[in-house]
């Protein structure tokens, strides 16, 4: 009997401890009034986000954009002609991320370091800034189409800086000015060195939803190029563990490089992509 | 987090030992002067070969729809299903080819063209 009532006395804290696990994965370190939560995803939809990963935490993203919707049932809405990429991010600290991934599209690995330089801050700096470098890899170029191929002209680079503030408790926006230089380009008019400016944002639709839109401005694109500036728009859904983004995009490339500078859909058309980020925490 | 500078430098040696390079697909092909008419056996069976049997084999794998093995499968692909289009296509647009990979460079589009014009000749 005097068991039962331990138990029956005991058992309210055996909840209490449930929100404490909650509370410990829920706490932002906000003592220095620093924005917190300006994104959930690492990415908005095509750009990186200022969020990095925590330090000695590794996030695995999958991401996948499905074909063309243009053709409908006749390929599934794009299921058919999806593209994958897989993408570990490692946080050495918590202010500086490495990561490596390989897209099926083009057959690309790509290695990248993503810092962040300043926070903001109430009564402080008014931006989160936050630089990302990467090199590519392109292994899908072949040798036996292009005679002259040498391992260089596989190799591309992206500097990227992302400035982003978080407006009120629903809005932030981010301007990503990008320089990105491949080594081989299709179009002989096509300068290799290219700039664009990304333009992006998310707003808080609920707890656990957001809208999300990024938009790529390249700059100097030549006048013959078939390809275009990448529009995307998507939601965010956060599940526990997960951050689950669908969005739809006129870009089937995932990388900076790709989506800038190799976007073919066309949003006036249909010629658009679904797609999704699932990332997942360890 | 003693390591930091290392992984830095290290990045830093890697990007200054690639380079940078201005290259485009005219500098890294050579034009393919072809006298007499374009043949399946002399100009067009190497380029299917290495692009596109990968998948295109008999029966064909990776969800390929058609086999391109031999002079017939090339042919009646090109006079039934299109070929030339999807090659032509950018990638990513509907129903490109190769699917996910780059798209073939302008002279093999050309030869496959010039092809079906010359006849779809086997040799």
């Amino acid at each position: 009997m005097k068991q039962l009532l331990l138990i029956i006395l005991f058992l309210p804290f055996t909840f209490f401890a449930q929100d404490d696990l909650l509370d410990e994965i829920d706490t932002d370190d906000n003592t220095n009034n620093y924005a917190s939560a300006s994104f959930k995803g690492l990415k908005i939809v095509n750009f990186e986000s200022t969020k990095l990963v925590a330090k000695k935490e590794l996030t695995f993203i999958v991401s996948h954009r499905f074909g063309s919707l243009e053709n409908g049932l006749d390929n599934f809405f794009g299921l058919d002609d999806a593209v994958t990429r897989l993408n570990f991010v490692y946080g050495l600290t918590d202010a500086i991320n490495v990561s490596v991934s390989r897209s099926s599209l083009q057959k690309i690995y790509e290695g990248a370091i993503k810092y962040r330089l300043t926070r903001q801050q109430d009564n402080g700096f008014p931006f989160t800034m936050v630089g990302y470098n990467s090199v590519y890899i392109n292994t899908g170029l072949e040798k036996a189409n292009l005679p002259k191929l040498k391992f260089k002209h596989r190799v591309g680079y992206t500097a990227q800086l992302l400035i982003a503030r978080k407006i009120n408790k629903k809005l932030t926006l981010e301007l990503a000015p990008t320089f990105f230089h491949d080594n081989f380009v299709v179009l002989d008019e096509q300068d290799n060195s290219q700039l664009a400016l990304g333009i992006g944002g998310r707003y808080k639709l609920g707890k656990r939803w957001s809208f999300n839109a990024d938009y790529g401005w390249h700059l100097n694109r030549a006048s013959n190029s078939p390809f275009k500036n990448p529009l995307s728009i998507g939601f965010d859904l956060e599940t526990g563990g997960h951050v689950f983004q669908m969005h739809l995009s006129n870009s089937q490339a995932m990388n900076a490089n790709g989506f800038l500078g190799q976007a073919t859909g066309d949003w006036g058309d249909g010629d658009i992509y679904f797609g999704f980020n699932l990332s997942r925490n360890f | 987090m003693k390591k930091t500078p290392y992984t830095f430098t290290l990045c830093l040696v890697f990007i200054i030992f690639m380079a940078c390079d201005n290259a485009s697909e005219d500098d890294l092909t050579e034009p393919i002067i072809i006298d007499t008419s374009v043949t399946y056996e002399a100009n067009v069976k190497s380029i299917i070969d290495n692009n596109c049997i990968m998948c295109h084999n008999n029966p064909p794998i990776n969800g390929a729809s058609v086999p391109l093995l031999t002079y017939n499968d090339v042919k009646t692909a090109v006079e039934s299903i299109n070929l030339i289009n999807r090659i032509s296509a950018q990638a990513g647009d509907p129903g490109a080819m190769p699917l996910g990979g780059p798209r073939l460079p302008q002279n093999f589009i050309d030869i496959v063209v010039q092809w079906q014009t010359d006849g779809l000749l086997e040799n």
